[in-house]
């Protein structure tokens, strides 16, 4: 029997994001109030009004904010007791102001590389290629165009071998052609359920989501 | 007052009022410490122009114009803050009268001149009202020729103004790095994962010298003014006493280290967002970061032991004092945890004096 080399076969892993009674507060308001969540392998998306804590989320599950109450744990690593390992699992694709902006594209992408030892280096110079920005290693990080800097930022994030990743608003400031590119290798992820995938988007995805979260809706979020 | 002025001239008081705020806690310790000495500039600062106006009209004329641009130097320094890249960019297309823009710029450069007015004021007062005038002061001369050099430093800051805020920031030249980027892209391939020196380089080294930082320079300059200045104290040139060779090494020294350490802070606690998200450690990554510092600090003390070793400074008890307390001094400044920005100048201050105390008696 010959095999398509273009199908693989569905191999799903599992993965089990948890969050427990998760409390975070900004000085002037609370944002979550004891918010629970089971999120699972596949494409979720995280929808919301402005305001509500898509990105707060996001960033509270990467680990680049710390909760004030509560628990997050990735199969079974907790973000604040496992900290380092925890956060070798994860990664967040967002922000339109780029941190470490006196790097260079180049050093910015080996700075990542050197903390995600596990990356797929062939799969990162594909992404470049396919986002054209091949050719930006040596600009100023700072001086990238936002869609360069989300383009950069995608390459990076859809090259690590992450269980969770979380991509906010990844679409704001791509061209078509990104578009197209970023669609398609989401819905490959998505069907493949190899890892779990946060995503916000305020634009209606071409993409099934294997889950729709509704931030509106959950019980801990104030209004 | 038109809008356009006013907002001029809040923009200016928002600068000095951070300057001031950034300088407290130094100004004070500088107060503290040269109080009497700083009363003797404020008499003295009239007097370049003074004694230039004593001078026949052309050569006079000349030394009071170049006098005159010497004094606009700081707003052409702070013009810069006046007026950041940010609010030049929009400031610049405004269609702003030019009467108006004329008349603002003449309150803001009156408004940053003002101290130096009223210093001209208190010298020429000092010098003109005692009793015995020296020789060569010519009261009315003295007069003109003050007030012409104010005049037109006054008139040079106006012009930076103006032409700061006709101006749209200048787009970079291309630089050659950007250039070889649009030649061809990075390719990425397995390599050994980078050690630590890789993280230093792109956390810690490579901001100092990016985006404009001055960091770097200012620790070079001060580096570069320690090993010299020690050379000299260790030489003792005959132009130089040991005391102020001692003096300007302690004293550099401990700049320098003050220099690094602050750098190093600031660093640590612009890191401490943008790498939240990353597999670091961020308190690790701090130790790491000052036993870094202090390794490149001690390099720098063991050549100043090593010369001072040839130069036979350290055969005495003050000797022996100076080299602990400079090899003490580093650690107590990197591992002081923060406190307040006073006390931290304090302790800086307080690391100047024993060490120039101990220093000027190494030779004595």
């Amino acid at each position: 029997m010959e095999l398509d080399e273009n199908v693989q076969p569905r191999v799903e892993v599992k993965v089990e994001v948890e969050v427990d009674a998760l409390a975070f507060h900004f000085k002037t308001r609370s944002v979550f109030t004891g918010l629970d969540l089971r999120l699972g392998a596949g494409l979720t998306w995280l929808r919301g009004r402005n305001g509500r804590g898509k990105t707060t989320l996001l960033k509270l599950l990467g680990g680049a904010l710390a909760p004030a109450g509560g628990s997050l744990r990735l199969n079974g690593m907790d973000s604040r007791r496992d900290a380092l390992a925890y956060r070798r699992h994860t990664f967040y694709c967002g922000g339109e102001a780029p941190e470490l902006d006196w790097l260079t594209a180049g050093e910015w992408l080996d700075l990542h590389l050197s903390l995600y030892p596990q990356a797929d280096l062939a799969a990162l110079q594909a992404n470049l290629n396919l986002f054209h920005i091949a050719d930006v290693a040596r600009q100023p990080v700072g001086g990238l165009s936002l869609g360069q800097y989300k383009k950069l930022q995608l390459s990076l994030a859809l090259a690590l071998p992450v269980q969770l990743l979380l991509i906010d608003e990844p679409f704001n400031g791509l061209d078509a052609q990104a578009v197209e590119v970023l669609q398609q290798d989401l819905a490959r992820r998505a069907a493949a359920r190899t890892s779990c995938i946060v995503l916000t988007s305020h634009l209606a995805l071409r993409v099934a989501p294997t889950v729709t979260l509704d931030l509106d809706a959950q019980p801990g979020v104030p209004l | 007052m038109h809008t356009y002025t006013r907002f001029r001239i809040r923009l200016t008081l928002h600068t000095l009022a951070q300057l001031s705020a950034r300088l407290r806690s130094s100004g004070e310790i500088v107060v503290l410490a040269l109080g009497p000495a700083l009363l003797g500039l404020l008499a003295v600062a009239a007097l370049p122009p003074m004694y230039f106006s004593s001078y026949p009209p052309a050569p006079a004329l000349g030394l009071l114009v170049v006098h005159a641009l010497a004094m606009s130097l700081p707003v052409a320094l702070l013009r810069p803050r006046i007026l950041p890249a940010a609010v030049q960019a929009w400031l610049a297309p405004l269609p702003v009268p030019p009467a108006l823009l004329l008349r603002a710029s003449l309150l803001v450069s009156g408004l940053l001149l003002a101290p130096l007015a009223l210093a001209y004021a208190a010298s020429l007062a000092i010098w003109l009202l005692q009793h015995a005038c020296p020789a060569w002061l010519l009261p009315p001369r003295a007069i003109a020729g003050t007030l012409f050099s104010f005049l037109l430093t006054w008139a040079c800051a106006c012009g930076l103004l103006v032409h700061g805020a006709l101006r749209p920031p200048a787009s970079p030249r291309a630089s050659s790095s950007a250039s070889a980027a649009a030649a061809g892209g990075a390719r990425y391939a397995a390599r050994p994962r980078p050690g630590w020196w890789f993280l230093w380089r792109h956390l810690f080294w490579l901001p100092l010298w990016r985006q404009g930082s001055l960091a770097g320079l200012r620790q070079a300059a001060l580096l570069a003014g320690t090993v010299l200045a020690s050379a000299l104290w260790m030489a003792g040139p005959a132009l130089l006493p040991r005391a102020a060779g001692a003096l300007m090494a302690s004293v550099l020294l401990v700049l320098f280290v003050h220099e690094a350490d602050d750098a190093l802070r600031s660093q640590l606690a612009r890191l401490h967002r943008a790498v939240a998200g990353l597999p670091l450690m961020a308190g690790t990554l701090g130790w790491r970061a000052r036993a870094t510092l202090l390794a490149a600090l001690a390099a720098v003390l063991l050549a100043l032991t090593a010369g001072g070793l040839a130069a036979g400074a350290w055969t005495h008890t003050a000797g022996y004092a100076w080299l602990a307390l400079a090899w003490i001094m580093a650690p107590l400044l990197v591992c002081t945890p923060p406190f307040t920005p006073r006390g931290r100048t304090a302790l800086v201050a307080l690391c100047m004096l024993v060490l120039c105390a101990t220093g000027s008696r190494i030779w004595n």
